[in-house]
């Protein structure tokens, strides 16, 4: 499992169309700060506030273009069928795809720390200890929801061997659509005594996230956040176990 | 006694209402070149699946490997060839580095080996601008890679040219000879599978309706090929011995040898042309 892992992120991470997308991203980000600091009043505060925001929109973005990177050439070549062929189980096949997915998206994130606080460090704004941890929470919360999400979506990724419909509901978790479906759902008259929010992902990673950043943790946020992880991956197996794949 | 390395017990698979495979049983023993033919939608590539763990099967057995190996275990012994799974973006040379890789194969020098025996160390450009007889070579070359203990070949000789099913057939018998690979290949095409494999299974609507080895196939033949000097005394002696002459055939090369002599000449005359003062080219057949 750990040599399928190795070989699939060095060849992932060489990926021209995988890089070329990243760096629109990146040239994007780049010209919305700069923008950003020509407008006035830069400083350290407005500087997280703004790199806070920019965080907020990466889990669209990156899980998108890992989504694809991690699957897409994979189900071309049916890589997952040779790995079965020669030995490796189909939970381990599962759980090699969701560590490369878990891979990547950090890289993605921590380029993208690393990246815009030296482009901080160049406009003159530097963070202090306190303002770091508080970016770097963000950016770890983000990378979090991120991954549930390819995990979810991972059920119909793998189970379907294809990504044109997962991305269609990676698009909808991401964005608020879902959210506020089941916020419309929760709060109803019936059920709302029920308290049932709390268990939403996106309701978890943020307690996570907030209760982190005033130094405690949450750790029945993140069991539940962890319940997500582990549930999508039972799910994706139990059903994959069965599946006829094809060469 | 020999050593069972893949065993099938009476599997039967079934898609919905339609039985694909009916209380399939086979041996493959260690060290076996072992053919499996049947018709399209025989049986073969889903007995192949089953093997490789891509299909169930709904009853029956399956061991594959040693003694007291799971399934697992024992597929990590197994190097295969069915279809062509390649990063159509990537040069040959560039996806069997990721497969020596994912094979967890340390040697770096593995793949100089494979591409060379496979005619492909020269080969240039993505692998989707190979033709289909190089992609074939390439199937083989992963196949090989990593010298497994047991291989799977399914239609290895899909797209060659007369010299490539040849070079094919050479190379499941040199690795079998040399390296102790059991193989398994399965191919509808009955002429070249007979070349190339001592013991058969012959599938048919999802039924191993008969295994046999080539020695079957003579035994059961009544007739034989004596060469001689002088037929018509050879006929006379015959008829005086009071045996019955059934039939007469005349002795012809077959389609292969023909080809192969004529290749031959033509290479061989055009070395001798360069040579020759006056370019002059014969183009004889042999019979």
């Amino acid at each position: 499992m750990l040599h399928y892992w190795k070989a699939d992120c060095r060849r992932i991470m060489k990926r021209i169309p995988r890089l070329i997308l990243l760096a629109a991203v990146f040239l994007v980000d780049t010209a919305i700060f700069a923008m950003t600091v020509r407008e006035g009043g830069w400083n350290s505060v407005t500087c997280l506030a703004h790199l806070s925001n920019l965080v907020s929109f990466m889990p669209i973005v990156f899980g998108l273009i890992e989504l694809s990177a991690v699957y897409g050439d994979d189900f071309r070549a049916r890589i997952m069928q040779v790995a079965i062929g020669l030995g490796i189980s189909r939970e381990k096949v599962v759980l090699t795809k969701y560590l490369e997915s878990a891979f990547m998206l950090l890289a993605d994130y921590l380029f993208f720390g690393g990246y815009f606080l030296i482009l901080a460090r160049i406009t003159g704004v530097s963070l202090n200890a306190e303002q770091l941890v508080e970016l770097f929470i963000g950016i770890g919360g983000a990378w979090l929801i991120s991954l549930a999400y390819t995990e979810i979506t991972g059920i119909l990724t793998i189970n379907l061997q294809g990504t044109g419909a997962s991305i269609l509901i990676y698009l909808a978790l991401s964005s608020t659509l879902i959210r506020s479906l089941l916020d419309s759902v929760f709060n109803l008259k019936v059920i709302r005594g029920l308290h049932l929010s709390r268990f939403l992902l996106t309701t978890a990673g943020d307690l996570l996230r907030s209760r982190l950043l005033l130094g405690t943790f949450d750790a029945a946020a993140f069991v539940i956040v962890l319940c997500y992880l582990a549930g999508a991956y039972a799910v994706t197996v139990l059903l994959f176990r069965r599946k006829e794949l094809e060469f | 006694m020999e050593q069972s390395v893949i065993r099938l017990e009476h599997v039967n698979k079934s898609y919905g209402k339609h039985q694909v495979l009916r209380d399939v049983s086979l041996d493959i023993q260690k060290g076996d070149i072992f053919g499996i033919v049947g018709k399209n939608g025989a049986g073969k590539t889903t007995i192949f699946k089953i093997i490789l763990g891509l299909s169930d099967f709904e009853s029956g057995k399956l061991w594959i490997g040693e003694e007291g190996d799971s399934l697992e275990k024992g597929r990590r012994r197994i190097g295969f060839l069915i279809g062509t799974n390649f990063f159509p973006y990537m040069t040959g040379r560039q996806n069997l580095e990721y497969y020596r890789e994912l094979k967890g194969i340390r040697d770096k020098k593995e793949v100089d080996r494979v591409l060379q025996i496979a005619g492909l160390d020269q080969a240039k450009g993505p692998f989707r601008n190979y033709s289909l007889g190089m992609k074939q070579r390439l199937g083989i070359a992963n196949a090989i890679l990593g010298n497994p203990e047991i291989l799977i070949l399914d239609e290895p000789t899909n797209g060659l040219d007369p010299q490539g099913i040849a070079d094919v057939r050479e190379l499941i018998q040199k690795l079998n000879r040399e390296y102790g690979m059991t193989v398994v290949v399965s191919s509808h095409i009955l002429g070249e599978l007979q070349n190339t494999a001592p013991r058969f299974g012959i599938l048919s609507e999802g039924r191993v309706a008969k295994v046999i080895t080539s020695e079957d196939l003579i035994s059961d033949h009544k007739s034989v090929r004596i060469r001689v000097d002088d037929l018509d005394k050879a006929r006379e002696a015959l008829q005086a011995a009071g045996v019955e002459i059934l039939g007469e055939e005349m002795e012809s090369l077959s389609l292969e040898e023909f080809y192969f002599g004529v290749m031959n000449e033509e290479s061989g005359e055009r070395s001798s042309a360069d040579d020759a003062p006056d370019g002059a080219a014969r183009a004889t057949a042999r019979r």
